[in-house]
């Protein structure tokens, strides 16, 4: 576990732009938006303790970072990611620390309450903690390769990454449980045709300038108003459409 | 279980298909007997999913008896905790519709159509149809269909997210039985808590349904199960054989 101390000294360096010896992921800062890649190749870039660490870590100070105003996953191998690494599983030593840091230092409620847009780029798999990233996400690009699964049932586990709650929010509920309780599989064209993602092609350097287009969009609206119509939209389907409302009335009016 | 008066049973694999006796029931018939299944589907630890084969067709009517004209079929199958799939074929309309709605998996016919015409009964629906279709097909389609009685036929219900699947009249119970299997071969215990994830998750904000999906995978954590399925992982072995532990 860091210090308080070097964890400090880390921020710095990464609102600085320096990019910090990573071990699993690489980090680039370009502009006004931050490139997240999942850099875990020889493992099918799935999700370890140090890559969560990582991720919670150059998140934490992206949000923070004025400059800063869109946040792109990619990987560096072609796969999106295979999802939690199941070598670690069964090795915490109590159930009840295990629940704790799961609950306390959840890198994905981390991603829920990010405030500035998020885009993601997948090809190849997208499994479990993978796919949920892509959930996590406000817009998704795919490439036409791409599939995606929820495995977990099938190792008697169920989704950590907030699955269940935010495939909800996403698409229908009949698409829901097809995916997370029956274990289908899902190609590129399906996510489309169901919300999953925003847009395919077969063609990856069509997708980065589709990318860029967005960013270049984004870029150009003030960071203020995209942080509250994010917060609206991700409170729309929060349930209480009154709060809700009231909440768009006073975002309204102090614009 | 052959206890029921209203509906068979068929055993399969670690599951059971029902079926009407009648294709033509009353709500207050049916009440007692339901109540009674679900009971029996939760506690028996040898059921992890459930069909309802209404392949020949279905009708359910409102009761008679006054004491259940509010009684809800459609809140005791929501209380199954098992994943539920129905095979459906023909006409399915009001009461009989709100009854398919909180299943898990819905495969049709090309000859099935979806319609709600109790509002032109001077009645509104009560079987929970207001609350769970604007969830499953969207609020504009939704108040179509109630306020309006417009009709879905099968394409249409795969369109807007009603239907999982159409298929003939001739395949529709082997493809039900093929799903229903599929679904026994994976942990029961992590089928029942990711549909109860997935279910009162849609209750709660988001952050705390995520707190909740952890508190869940905790519980899993000390099953049987759960173990037997990270050691085969590890060990590169088979996945098979789920207990329900």
């Amino acid at each position: 576990m860091q210090s308080i101390h070097l964890k400090i000294k880390n921020h710095l360096r990464i609102l600085k732009g320096n990019n910090l010896p990573w071990k699993y992921i690489k980090y680039n800062k370009k502009n006004n938006f931050a490139h997240v890649e999942l850099d875990n190749s020889s493992k099918a870039n799935s999700f370890n303790l140090i890559m969560r660490e990582e991720l919670k870590e150059v998140i934490k100070a992206i949000s923070v970072d004025n400059d800063i105003k869109v946040l792109i996953f990619s990987s560096t191998s072609e796969n999106f990611s295979s999802g939690a690494d199941l070598s670690e599983f069964n090795t915490f030593p109590s159930i009840v620390k295990s629940n704790q840091i799961a609950k306390y230092k959840n890198l994905w409620i981390d991603l829920y309450q990010f405030e500035k847009p998020i885009i993601s780029l997948t090809k190849g798999w997208a499994v479990g903690s993978g796919f949920e990233l892509l959930m996590l996400s406000d817009f998704v690009f795919a490439h036409t390769s791409s599939k995606f699964l929820m495995p977990e049932v099938q190792w008697s586990l169920i989704p950590i990454s907030g699955g269940t709650q935010t495939f909800v929010n996403k698409i229908k509920d009949l698409y829901v449980k097809e995916i997370l309780l029956f274990s289908e599989e899902i190609k590129a064209d399906k996510a489309l045709k169901i919300g999953l993602v925003n847009y395919i092609s077969d063609d990856y350097s069509e997708l980065l300038n589709h990318v860029s287009k967005y960013v270049k969009k984004i870029s150009s609206i003030d960071t203020a108003r995209l942080i509250k119509i994010k917060k609206l939209l991700n409170f729309s389907v929060e349930k209480n459409i009154y709060s809700g409302k009231r909440l768009e009335e006073i975002y309204s009016s102090s614009l | 279980m052959n206890k029921y008066n209203f509906f068979k049973i068929k055993k399969y694999k670690k599951s059971v298909v029902i079926s009407f006796l009648k294709n033509n029931m009353k709500a207050d018939d049916i009440y007692y007997d339901l109540d009674l299944l679900v009971d029996d589907i939760n506690f028996d630890d040898d059921i992890w999913a459930v069909a309802f084969d209404f392949s020949k067709g279905f009708n359910i009517q409102n009761a008679d008896d006054d004491r259940f004209v509010y009684s809800s079929l459609t809140e005791l199958v929501m209380n199954i905790r098992k994943p539920t799939l129905c095979a459906i074929d023909g006409r399915t309309i009001n009461r009989a519709f709100e009854f398919i709605l909180p299943m898990d998996y819905r495969i049709c016919t090309q000859n099935s159509t979806f319609s709600m015409n109790q509002i032109l009964d001077v009645n509104i629906q009560f079987d929970g149809a207001t609350q769970l279709l604007p969830r499953i097909i969207g609020l504009n389609k939704a108040k179509e269909m109630i306020m309006f009685g417009v009709d879905l036929n099968s394409e249409e219900s795969v369109n807007f997210g009603l239907i999982n699947i159409v298929t003939s009249e001739d395949k529709i119970v082997n493809l039900m039985i093929e799903k229903l299997l599929k679904v026994v071969d994976f942990s029961p215990l992590a089928t029942q808590y990711t549909k109860e994830a997935i279910n009162f998750g849609n209750e709660i904000p988001t952050v705390q349904g995520m707190k909740m999906e952890n508190d869940l995978s905790s519980i899993l954590l000390s099953s049987n199960d759960r173990v037997h399925a990270i050691n085969s992982f590890k060990n590169k072995k088979s996945l098979k054989n789920f207990k329900g532990k």
